[in-house]
């Protein structure tokens, strides 16, 4: 009887403890989302480097404008100016938590806009190892969350937790994420395929505060753990504050974002 | 050129000078292609060289006047000598244009794209075609005229007024893809070249759910042919332009990874009226297994009620379906790959059209195309192209 009520007090305790960790794992990502509010909007310049096997690589120039949406998911703009092939090509997307998000793209020899069907956003982005998933705006209910552990990753105190989507079309099973304790960033991100395997993993690099608030990565490596593919992401010129509004991120106006 | 003309180009040059101190992009692609065609030509005129070559360039200039205001040009030019005119060029596109909050305007030579499907878009009806450059249609010429939009909520409404009307440009005398034996005489417009068209179009989205409405009152884009008797044993063709109205509505609703496409219109002329349907669904599969290749299949129906030998232009659409496949690779060198065929099921004609794009160095593609015509003996629309089957290769630099 003693040893039953013993079991009995353990998993109670393990489940208090899961609890408390899924608790803990929220109070993260919302106060990652509280320390992130209030942006409106920011503008950044990109140069993705795509390094394939041998060591071969291609690079990609683009422009990425966001905007803050409180109520619904944030939109961004991706404007691509080179390679050439590439260039005056954008993309424009709505994102909206736990709904597909709405995705349209300019092709500006057809003088075209394209609406997309984006409920599966596993699609490679621009060729490089980033899918349409990765470079989505993230929002809290988008994952539910379970605190794991304090870490030290390289030489920096974190949090580790597991983000499991919410999202019913996720290509991942689960994200386990190191976030900076000091200011509630990403410092990696581990990418669990459907199968709960390690695919990819995502470093992010010198951390900048932007309009006294902001903290934004200058840099971001994203490795396939499979085939040894990196991409970077070098960010430059970051402009909150940027002279765009809501409306200049309108489907049928992206023509004018085209150069 | 007359004066007015030259005046308005002048206007145009001095705005690009002075827009390119206020930041303006510039870019362009010098084209090399290889064409070899396996079988004789169909008609006697036509060159019969199995292997021709062409050099081409299209040049496109951005540059902002002011913050609401731009200047767009895009101009383009091939030699080809082999061809009928071994040197042309067009001015796609020379539009100023300003942008407020809710309102554009734009005038110049616009180049505008109306629809959702992939194959043709029967709604499709501002910019003539170039049929020499592609007798597909999928390239099209710059139109004269003025546009003024509205932003809506969740969609636009654009009004334009075109006050001359291009003639859709023909293959004629050496070209290969000739719609008939005989030569062109001058084209006639029903009402005068220089009559006033004008069109006007609603589009609008609901969350999956987008559509447009579109009507347009002018001269039609396409011609009828009327054959004419210049001297004892000499007949010519004569395009004539007929003043058309027609209302095009165009719906697209997506559905998971699914997309469906409605295009339909109704035109009518002095002598006929007719109704014209293009039905599709498009999916896409964005990550084939644990590759980074994305799939796209397109299949597309056609139905067109012009009766045969009516004063409507002939369209290859009239009874048709159409299947595509795109493969992205998504590799470092952009590499795809498309297949689209074309089926008409009233005369049992099939178009095969294979092609295939990748990057050889940071600005360098190379591209690779081959149409092939089944049976199309019996197919008024096809049947002059029966031995015009054809591979090319292209090199091409950006810049």
């Amino acid at each position: 009887m003693k040893k039953r009520a013993m079991l009995f007090g353990a998993s109670l305790l393990a489940t208090f403890s899961v609890f408390a960790d899924i608790d803990r794992g929220l109070e993260i990502a919302e106060e990652t989302q509280r320390r992130d509010s209030g942006f409106g909007n920011y503008a950044v310049s990109g140069i993705m480097t795509l390094e394939g096997p041998g060591g071969f690589t291609s690079e990609r120039k683009f422009k990425m404008y966001t905007i803050e949406v409180p109520d619904d998911g944030d939109k961004r703009l991706v404007n691509f100016l080179e390679p050439r092939d590439l260039a005056g090509m954008v993309s424009l997307t709505y994102s909206h938590g736990l709904e597909p998000d709405d995705q349209w793209i300019y092709m500006p020899a057809l003088r075209r806009t394209k609406r997309l069907a984006a409920r599966d956003k596993s699609g490679s982005f621009a060729g490089s190892e980033l899918s349409f998933e990765d470079i989505g705006t993230w929002e809290v209910k988008k994952y539910t969350y379970k605190y794991i552990k304090d870490e030290l990753l390289d030489g920096k105190p974190t949090f580790v937790v597991e983000n499991t989507p919410a999202y019913p079309y996720s290509s991942y099973k689960m994200i386990k994420e190191w976030v900076d304790q000091e200011i509630y960033h990403p410092l990696r991100l581990l990418y669990h395929d459907s199968n709960g395997r390690p695919l990819k993993e995502m470093r992010f690099y010198d951390y900048k505060k932007f309009a006294g608030k902001y903290w934004r990565p200058m840099k971001m490596v994203m490795t396939n753990l499979r085939t040894g593919a990196v991409s970077t992401i070098v960010w430059s010129d970051y402009e909150f504050g940027a002279d765009f509004k809501e409306s200049d991120l309108n489907p049928t106006a992206l023509r004018r974002w085209s150069k | 050129m007359k004066k007015g003309h030259a005046s308005v180009l002048l206007v145009f040059l001095m705005l690009t000078l002075y827009s390119t101190a206020n930041g303006a992009t510039f870019k362009g692609e010098v084209e090399g292609r290889y064409e070899y065609y396996a079988e004789a030509p169909l008609f006697s005129e036509q060159s019969d060289r199995q292997s021709q070559y062409a050099l081409a360039t299209t040049l496109d200039y951005n540059g902002q006047i002011n913050r609401n205001t731009d200047i767009n040009v895009s101009v383009f030019g091939r030699y080809h000598p082999a061809a009928n005119k071994s040197g042309r060029g067009d001015v796609r596109e020379l539009a100023l244009s300003y942008y407020a909050s809710q309102l554009e305007m734009s005038g110049g030579m616009l180049m505008e794209r109306w629809g959702v499907l992939e194959a043709f878009s029967p709604v499709d009806i501002l910019n003539p075609r170039d049929r020499v450059e592609d007798f597909q249609g999928d390239i099209k010429q710059g139109i004269p005229g003025g546009r003024i939009s509205w932003l809506l909520d969740n969609g636009r409404a654009d009004v334009w007024l075109l006050p001359y009307s291009r003639e859709e440009r023909l293959s004629e005398g050496k070209d290969r893809f000739r719609n008939s034996a005989f030569a062109y005489s001058d084209a006639e417009f029903e009402k005068g070249q220089n009559t006033l068209s004008s069109a006007v179009r609603i589009s609008q989205m609901l969350a999956s759910v987008e559509f447009a409405f579109s009507y347009y009152k002018g001269h039609a884009r396409s011609p009828y042919f009327t054959p004419n008797l210049e001297e004892v044993g000499v007949i010519t063709l004569q395009p004539n332009y007929a003043r058309i109205e027609q209302a095009g509505f165009e719906l697209l609703w997506i559905k998971g990874q699914l997309l469906a496409k409605l295009e339909s219109v109704y035109r009518s002329t002095d002598n006929e009226n007719f109704t014209g349907l293009g039905i599709g669904l498009e999916r896409e599969f964005p990550r084939i297994g644990s590759s980074k290749n994305a799939l796209t299949l397109y299949g597309e129906y056609y139905y067109d009620g012009r009766k045969s030998g009516s004063s409507s232009p002939i369209t290859p659409f009239q009874n048709d379906i159409f299947l595509g496949l795109r493969l992205a690779v998504n590799d470092l060198n952009s590499t795809e790959y498309e297949l689209r065929l074309t089926r008409d099921l009233d005369y049992d004609s099939t178009f095969w059209d294979l092609r295939a794009k990748t990057r050889i160095k940071h600005q360098w593609f190379v591209e690779a195309n081959l149409y092939k015509f089944s049976h199309v003996d019996n197919d008024p629309a096809l049947k002059s192209f029966a031995s015009d089957s054809r591979l090319s290769l292209s090199v091409m630099l950006g810049f």
